[in-house]
């Protein structure tokens, strides 16, 4: 029988004609975005299918005698018996710096009402991540202006560093502020007119978010004037799962192009849960078997092969880059849930906010037991590295103590020393949102705590003793800033220099 | 669906075939008959997936063709005789149909497969061209 149709096949296309062949199914079942097909023989994994109406899918699961389509449109003027077609396409998205300024949807559409997007290039949605032989080592910081970040969990370029905790703790906050940061840099760099800085463009992927909360990041991207350097790639809670489950790929390819082309850029999946979430949706729609908290087999690989794309490429790639910024909400502290252990496992470190700390007003609440960064100092300039070096260790060895000593009276000097350099340490790195400071500020901040300048100063006064040595800085000690910022070191002339602008502070600072 | 009643159905689907492989009535009555006396459990599932599977079957011997205008007896002829021409054509149904919405040109469906050239076909892929 089948050589029957067989030979009709061949004797149909043996004609010349402008014909076209497609291959075709039809719709049995509906339900949630997801549609079953009856037919489409030749379709491939992961393929675009086109269904009536314009709406569009992804054949997400080729079974023996059906097809599992993910729907990314309007479902709702779809019915049983309609014909769904091949495209012989993956799914793509616009790519290229026409998207900057823009906040588009998860297969690239604008949603900003500025027009259409006019870019060039399309990348497909689902790509491999760079392999071995072009990578290259993370060495190059990337600078949050968090300083607690900064000096304890430095980010290097191309590196995965995932910010992970409670509800409400300041995950997004961190990411929007490294954002912010990137685009003070940037305009500072472009500035200068300096050839080989590289500026740093941003993806921020919001996944299964309330619409104000986009709205309101945007608002703040816009009045720090970040925006300019930042797409925004955005999948409500109330768009439908398979956009959600889309988006951080959309976005991963975005990013992914300004990687290729040489141009370093950073990305932040906020949230991964969400992710996870929307996905174990879509799987359970499409009767795939489930295993752990319902979510489906391959949901580790879900996370992994979109943050493998995130790398470092050496000279003969193009020396481009892509840092990820995962985020993951945990519940009540607990680190050790499904997901978080998965993304914990796959990125290169990760910054954990403590409730309890938010609590007690220590902003941004960076737990330094739980935080790591396994790229360490490689990505720190020599200068701050410099003055940064011990401060996790004292603050880790100051939370200890500070535990303990609720129950003794009676502490020896060094205890007290110790307990007395961790509260100022403590108070030092409390920095308010979207007001990132400047590496080679924050060198100068931490070299005169290095240089006991603090001590004299109450620990309550401390913030605000901050507050005035970076308003100073960046105004009178200009000067021993530049040095840091053009070098990178901390040479003894430059030290020179920053002992006397400390000085002079500390002789205003009343 | 389980791998018992997968298997049974797969069975009567065979059953339905006569000797030349075309699906014969009589056989696929002698199939529901014999589901009638016996009475198997889950009667509804098994009788849904061996409909789902003889129409899949059906499709296979089936071939469409839509026409933009009316067609004649000889034009439907020469369609059959070039069919009936091939080898083992017992096996393929050919059903010649009008359809208005082709304008002209024609479409033909093979199972999964469609071949077209109609202009509604040329104007669907010039308004494509416009809006990609």
């Amino acid at each position: 029988m089948s050589s029957i149709t067989e030979l009709i096949r061949k004797e149909i296309e043996s004609l010349s004609t402008d014909a076209t062949r497609t291959n075709v199914g039809t719709i049995t079942t509906l339900a949630d975005g997801v549609a079953r097909v009856d037919g489409l023989s030749k379709v491939m994994y992961n393929e675009m299918i086109q269904f009536p109406n314009n709406v569009l899918g992804i054949a997400l699961n080729l079974e023996e005698d059906s097809v599992g389509c993910v729907l990314l449109g309007d479902v709702s003027s779809l019915k049983e018996g309609d014909e769904a077609r091949t495209t012989g396409k993956l799914l793509s998205v616009p790519v290229g710096k026409e998207l900057l300024g823009r906040v588009v949807d998860a297969v690239g559409r604008p949603m900003d009402g500025k027009g259409a997007i006019n870019a060039e290039t399309t990348f497909p949605v689902e790509r491999i991540a760079p392999g071995i032989i072009p990578r290259k080592s993370v060495d190059q910081p990337l600078q949050t202006g968090i300083m607690a970040v900064d000096s304890m969990v430095p980010i290097g370029r191309g590196q995965r560093e995932l910010i992970i905790g409670d509800r409400s703790t300041g995950k997004t906050t961190i990411a929007i502020d490294t954002i912010i940061n990137q685009a003070k840099i940037n305009k500072q760099g472009e500035a200068s007119g300096d050839s080989n800085f590289r500026p740093v463009f941003c993806i921020y992927v919001a996944v299964g978010q309330k619409n104000a909360n986009v709205a309101r990041t945007i608002k703040t991207l816009e009045a720090s004037g970040a925006m300019e350097y930042v797409t925004i790639v955005s999948a409500p809670a109330a768009d439908n799962p398979a956009n959600q489950y889309l988006a951080p790929y959309s976005g991963c390819a975005m990013g992914e192009w300004y990687m290729e082309n040489g141009m370093d850029a950073l990305i932040v999946y906020d949230d991964l849960s969400k992710h996870a979430v929307a996905y174990r949706q879509i799987s359970l729609i499409l009767k795939r078997p489930s295993g752990r908290e319902a979510y489906p087999g391959d949901v580790f690989y879900l996370h992994s092969r979109l943050l493998e794309r995130s790398a470092r490429l050496n000279e003969n790639s193009g020396n481009g880059s892509l840092t990820a910024l995962p985020i993951i909400e945990t519940q009540m502290g607990d680190v050790s849930g499904y997901i978080p252990t998965n993304v914990i496992s796959i990125t290169d470190g990760q910054i954990f906010l403590e409730t309890d700390l938010f609590n007690k007003g220590i902003r941004p609440a960076v737990s330094v037991g739980l935080s790591v960064s396994r790229v360490g100092s490689a990505a720190q300039i020599k200068a701050y590295k410099k003055v940064a070096g011990k401060v996790k260790l004292e603050l880790a060895q100051f939370r200890e103590l500070a535990a303990f000593s609720q129950f003794e009276s009676d502490l020896d000097a060094t205890t007290k020393a110790s307990l007395d350099r961790g509260a100022r340490i403590v108070e030092l790195f409390k920095q308010t949102a979207s007001n990132p400071i400047t590496v080679e500020v924050q060198t100068a901040i931490m070299w005169a705590m290095q240089n006991n300048f603090f001590d004299s100063i109450a620990v309550a006064d401390v913030n605000r003793a901050t507050q005035s040595l970076r308003e100073y800085m960046e105004t009178q000690g200009k000067e021993a800033c530049q040095l840091i910022y053009s070098s990178g070191k901390l040479e003894e002339d430059t030290e020179q220099k920053l002992r006397s602008s400390v000085e002079d502070w500390k002789r205003t600072f009343s | 669906m389980s791998a018992k009643i997968k298997s049974l159905v797969r069975e009567l689907h065979k059953s339905s075939f006569n000797k030349v492989g075309v699906i014969e009535e009589t056989l696929v009555e002698g199939v529901l008959f014999g589901l009638r006396e016996v009475k198997p459990p889950r009667h509804m599932e098994i009788l849904k997936a061996y409909l789902s599977e003889i129409r899949k079957s059906l499709r296979h011997q089936l071939v469409e063709v839509e026409l933009g205008c009316l067609p004649n007896e000889s034009m439907e002829s020469t369609l059959k005789d070039k069919i009936n021409s091939m080898a083992s054509s017992s096996a393929i149904e050919l059903q010649v149909s009008q359809n208005d919405n082709l304008i002209a040109g024609y479409r033909i469906r093979l199972v999964d497969d469609v071949f077209e050239d109609s202009i509604q076909s040329r104007l669907s892929k010039l308004s494509q061209s416009f809006t990609a």
